[in-house]
């Protein structure tokens, strides 16, 4: 996953992978959060559609932000 | 598809049950002309589109078929896209200057509300507090695309969501 971060001053770019997001970090906070409606085999099929869903759209920015001041943050799956 | 004029004009004319005849009788012209026309051999004087379209109760945008296309529709279920090459995109245009744009591949979406995962929740957009996520996965399932939402609060906000 990348991030670009582009301020007045500065441009900043983030790069992890994936599958932090996808595996410790979202299993700990999905699981601690839904009250057990999200479960393991749930995480599985979520990780199993982001990377199918980087392979149909490769280098998809899923999130644009322009702010007033001209920062600009994007992401990209 | 873009309809052709002698297209489009000949099914407004069958719809307003107008003989070529008729239509010749009213415009001043030979039912040569008129059949001409409806097999897209020749074109009507200019002049001549504001009385067609008043006779077949249209616009001149439809006769000529350059009316927009209704923003939204249903694609009939042999001609679909499959779920994973769609996306969902979110567009927020706030009051004060910033510009939000998301784009959710469908396949994500739906198994991120099936998780229990919510977009409005994640995204703490006011406007978005009022929208249905799972309603709209339904709509996109039975083949609804182009703008389904579009949101102007009274703060000046602006939400549009397209599937694509």
């Amino acid at each position: 996953m990348k991030i670009l971060i582009n301020t007045e001053n500065k441009s900043r770019k983030i790069i992890f992978p994936t599958f932090l997001i996808t595996t410790k970090f979202a299993m700990k906070k999905l699981l601690s959060e839904t009250n057990g409606i999200v479960t393991r085999t749930k995480v599985k099929e979520f990780r199993k559609a982001v990377r199918k869903a980087r392979n149909t759209f490769p280098n998809l920015e899923i999130i644009h932000v322009e702010e007033a001041d001209g920062t600009t943050v994007s992401i990209y799956l | 598809m873009k309809s052709s004029f002698g297209k489009q004009f000949s099914n407004l004319r069958k719809e307003k049950k107008l003989t070529q005849e008729r239509i010749a009788d009213q415009l001043g012209v030979s039912s040569q002309a008129v059949s001409k026309w409806e097999n897209d051999l020749s074109y009507p004087d200019i002049e001549l589109l504001p009385e067609i379209a008043e006779l077949l109760g249209t616009s001149i945008d439809e006769l000529l078929g350059t009316k927009k296309d209704t923003e939204i529709m249903i694609v009939p279920e042999q001609e679909r896209k499959h779920i994973d090459e769609l996306i969902l995109k979110i567009i927020i245009n706030s009051n004060d200057g910033d510009k939000v744009r998301v784009n959710i591949p469908v396949a994500l979406l739906k198994i991120g509300i099936e998780i229990g995962m919510n977009p409005q929740v994640t995204s703490n957009h006011d406007s978005l507090k009022n929208i249905n996520f799972s309603e709209i996965l339904t709509m996109i399932e039975k083949g609804v695309i182009g703008k389904l939402v579009e949101i102007e609060s009274s703060d000046g906000d602006c939400v549009e969501i397209f599937v694509e």
